[in-house]
This record gives structure tokens, C-alpha cells and sequence, in this order.
């Protein structure tokens, strides 16, 4: 049996209807508390865990297989496998700020993120030195009280961005969500991997 | 507690001493690499390992060195240079490599063989196959051959290897031109026996392994990109039930010794892995 870690959350809701969808799964119910669920229909055992956490499940095999933003990949830089690209999740990541002045090529930034490597190595392909400010949530207060010249985070529709005055300045990558799988586990359960591939690119 | 202590590190020495007197007899030396490894040495011969992984040691010297990252360039650095045309290096050894992790330092033990001179990588091969039979649990052995993919990529950049590391269509799909793209595709996809690929897939550079990566019941994955850059030719990894991470690689290294007009091959074998599965 493998076992695969879900994102609870938002995510984890769209992750659990693309399994029903593709017929991985007809018998997985979303979890309340439950946090481990075998699902003797597709053969899995589920595991529901933070988002931020899956890939440290998928690595450390504790877990086969995972459901994670690429975003979280990018940042991360982890030893696993890219199987899928789901289409769920989908949004971008993005450099924000108060307006176009804040973003001048060449010149010293200070930026606020959760993502710092994917930041770092940003403004590192622009050949720009920056600081970086990490944040852990409510990074779009950061410009507004002059703690960053501009923030790195991702956004699906842009609203927060614009609730709070900051203007998309740049985009860095699309974000979506990917099945992922440890190393050892592709090779050591590739016919089962291999099924579950073809059921959900279907 | 401490007499269990006592019983690990004997068992752990009786591992160790077998595995010398299995090299040994087939011609091997067993020799310490060195702690240390100049940064430029190490940098040179893999670029695109980040530097932040590295433990760096800046000594009164004036140069700058690292706690090794990996035993093979710190035994080439010693015996490289002074190897003349005829001499022929076959070493073994038990050491460590050093990282640095969001933990920490990461230690990773190790047995493992270098051979630097004339390689018979059919001979290598069978030499895995030796070892593997004398382990508990199966190994299932993956191979690839570096320079194969990457000479098909016109122009490889750092977020490049990185999509190819992934195995990541998606990214790769966005980075690379279509006629590239759609020409490693199937590199990416198919994986296999040399059996179950050949009639689908280009495998001339691993025809001449063919025999004895059947003998191993190889996977092939020619979209595999090694951890260091040295490893351009034949490059395998093993896994195992139990263990989440390659409990074996290595290959032929070539390109870090052509100046030196020599063959390369080396293996390291996790010595975790080699104390529980070890059948002495």
C-alpha cells in the first residue's frame, strides 16, 4: 500500500475532488479530525498534513507520493520527482509593490516573502543585490509600512494585492499544484505509480 | 547502553573488515581520503553544486577549503597528480562526506571504490553484481548515462538541470525549445529493462552493458542527472525496501580525469544500508 500526502486546506478539498474525478478513489471522504485514512479502494493510505509540510513527508519517506504547490517546490529545491502537473491550485507567483518606483532595475531592494530562495534567486538572475525580509503571513503589510520596498508571494486573483493598495510589478512564475513522489518510491512501486499516473492524466 | 554501543561498533567493524578482504582480493587498496579538499578543486569539477551546502574552512594558509562533499574528488586530488601514464588506481575506503543542511552538518558514512587508470566497466558491473548478492534485500538498480541527455540540450542552464533533476515535463516544457523538448520527451516518459526499451528508445551508449545490466535486472532512466557533475558516462544508483533515499551510486567519471588521459569508475555504498543488510 502507498502512502500519499494530501495538503489540507483549500487545496487539499481540490486534490480530494480530482481523485474522485479521475476514479482513484470512489471511497475517500474528506476528514474531519482524522488525520491517517487507508483507503482500501485505491489502495492508499492518505495522510492530511499541512501544506508547507509535504514535501518534508515525500523526502523523508514517510510518505510515496504528495499533492504540493510548484511554488513550494521551487523554494524547497527537494530531491523528489515531479510526476503531474494537476491543474489545480493554480495562481502565480509575483513581485508586488506600491507603485513601478519601488521596482527600479539595478537599485538596491528590500524584499519581504515567505519564499526567500525563490526571491533570492530571482533577483539574483536580474543581477540585483537585495535584502530579504522572510515573513511568515500578511507579507502585503509589508510595503505599506515601509518594512520592504516590494514583497514576493503568490496570488490567484489579485484582490488581497489590491484591498491593500500594491500593484502587481512583475511576474516570476504560474504556480500549480503536482503530484510529487519520493525517489526511491518511483522506482521501488512503479507499476503502481504508473497506474496512478494514467488515471490522472486522464 | 554501552555494551550495546560495544556490540555496534563491533558488528560494524566485522562489516567493515569483510568488505576489505572482499576488495583486497580483488585488488584493491584500501587507503583514508583526506579531511579536507581545496574549494576551487571542488567547484571546478562541479559547478552547479551550491556552494551553500558546502562547509567551508578558510585556513591561515590563505586558502579556502572544504570539509569534503564527496570522497571522490578528495582521493583524485591526492592521486591524481601523481599517476604516471601507466599506473593504475584501485582504491577502497570507509569515510564520511560532509553537508550542510537547514539542520545542520549532514554526515553521510560510506564504503566505497575507485578505480583510476584503465576501466572495464563490464568488469565494474559485475563487481555490483557481487556485492548485491551479498545482501539481504534486493536492490533494484537504476541507470542512466548523463552526458547522453545533456548533449541533447543546446544550451543547459542552472534552471534547466534543475527541471531535468525533477524529471519535470512541465518545466522543462516552458524552458526548451519545442524540437528539444519534443527529442528528450521520451527519454523522460520511458523507463525500463533494456528489453523493454530498446525498439523505443536510442540505447547505443548503453549496448555494450547490455549483458551485464540484464545480469543486474537494471532499470533504465536515461533522464537521471547525478548529484556532482563529474559523472558524464555510465552513471547507476541502487535502491532498496526500507530506504528512502539511493543506498548506492557512482559511475564512470571520465571527464574529471581526461586531462590526465584516464578512465574513471567509482561506487559509494551507504554504510547504513551495509550494517543492517550485510550478510556476513
Amino acid at each position: 500500500m502507498m502512502t500519499c500526502a494530501i495538503p489540507t486546506g483549500r487545496l487539499g478539498k481540490q486534490t480530494l475532488e480530482l481523485l474522485f474525478k479521475q476514479r482513484v478513489t470512489t471511497t475517500l471522504i474528506e476528514p474531519g479530525r482524522q488525520l491517517q485514512i487507508e483507503d482500501q479502494d485505491s489502495n492508499v493510505t492518505f495522510l492530511f498534513v499541512k501544506p508547507s509540510d509535504v514535501i518534508t513527508y515525500v523526502t523523508s519517506g514517510l510518505a510515496d507520493i504528495g499533492i504540493v504547490g510548484s511554488d513550494l517546490i521551487e523554494e524547497t529545491k527537494a530531491d523528489i520527482y515531479e510526476l503531474l502537473d494537476l491543474n489545480i491550485g493554480t495562481c502565480q507567483m509575483i513581485v508586488a509593490g506600491l507603485n513601478e518606483k519601488a521596482y527600479v532595475e539595478n537599485e538596491h531592494l528590500v524584499v519581504s516573502t515567505k519564499f526567500k530562495n525563490t526571491a533570492k534567486s530571482f533577483f539574483k538572475s536580474r543581477n540585483q543585490t537585495v535584502d530579504i525580509k522572510p515573513l511568515n503571513g500578511s507579507v502585503e503589510l509589508a510595503p505599506l509600512i515601509a518594512l520592504s520596498d516590494v514583497i514576493v508571494d503568490i496570488t490567484e486573483t489579485g484582490t488581497t494585492l489590491k484591498e491593500n493598495g500594491l500593484k502587481i510589478l512583475d511576474k516570476i512564475s504560474d504556480v500549480s499544484a503536482r503530484l510529487i513522489c519520493n525517489q526511491a518510491s518511483f522506482y521501488l512501486n512503479k507499476k503502481e505509480m504508473d497506474t496512478l499516473i494514467e488515471r490522472l492524466s486522464q | 547502553m554501552f555494551q550495546e554501543k560495544i556490540k555496534q561498533i563491533q558488528d560494524k567493524n566485522q562489516v567493515i573488515e569483510t568488505l576489505n578482504t572482499f576488495f583486497k582480493g580483488n585488488g584493491f587498496t584500501r587507503i583514508e581520503p583526506e579531511l579536507i579538499t581545496r574549494t576551487t578543486a571542488f567547484i571546478s569539477s562541479n559547478p552547479s553544486v551550491s556552494e551553500d551546502k558546502l562547509i567551508q574552512l578558510q585556513l591561515r594558509d590563505g586558502y579556502s577549503y572544504v570539509l569534503r562533499p564527496d570522497i571522490t574528488t578528495s582521493i583524485l586530488e591526492t592521486y591524481l597528480p601523481l599517476m604516471d601514464d601507466r599506473d593504475q588506481l584501485q582504491v577502497c575506503y570507509q569515510a564520511s562526506s560532509y553537508r550542510q543542511s537547514e539542520a545542520g552538518l549532514k554526515t553521510f558514512p560510506q564504503y566505497g571504490y575507485e578505480v583510476v587508470g584503465q576501466v572495464n566497466i563490464q568488469e565494474q558491473l559485475k563487481m555490483l553484481l557481487n556485492i548485491s548478492k551479498k545482501l539481504k534485500k534486493e536492490m533494484v538498480f537504476v541507470v542512466s548515462y548523463p552526458s547522453f541527455i545533456t548533449s541533447r540540450i543546446p544550451k543547459m542552464t542552472p534552471k534547466i538541470k534543475e527541471a531535468l533533476s525533477l524529471q519535470s515535463t512541465t518545466s522543462l516544457k516552458t524552458r526548451l525549445d519545442n524540437k528539444t523538448y519534443e527529442d528528450i520527451l521520451p527519454y523522460l516518459n520511458q523507463k525500463g529493462t533494456f528489453e523493454d526499451l530498446q525498439d523505443q528508445l536510442d540505447l547505443t551508449v548503453l549496448k555494450p552493458y547490455q549483458k551485464q545490466l540484464n545480469q543486474l535486472n537494471a532499470m533504465i532512466d536515461l533522464s537521471v542527472i547525478p548529484p556532482y557533475d563529474y559523472y558524464s558516462g555510465l552513471y547507476i544508483q541502487g535502491y532498496m525496501k526500507g530506504y528512502h533515499t539511493p543506498v548506492l551510486f557512482g559511475g564512470a567519471y571520465d571527464g574529471r580525469t581526461g586531462q590526465y588521459q584516464k578512465q574513471a569508475f567509482g561506487v559509494s555504498i551507504s554504510l547504513e544500508m551495509l550494517l543492517k543488510e550485510f550478510n556476513l
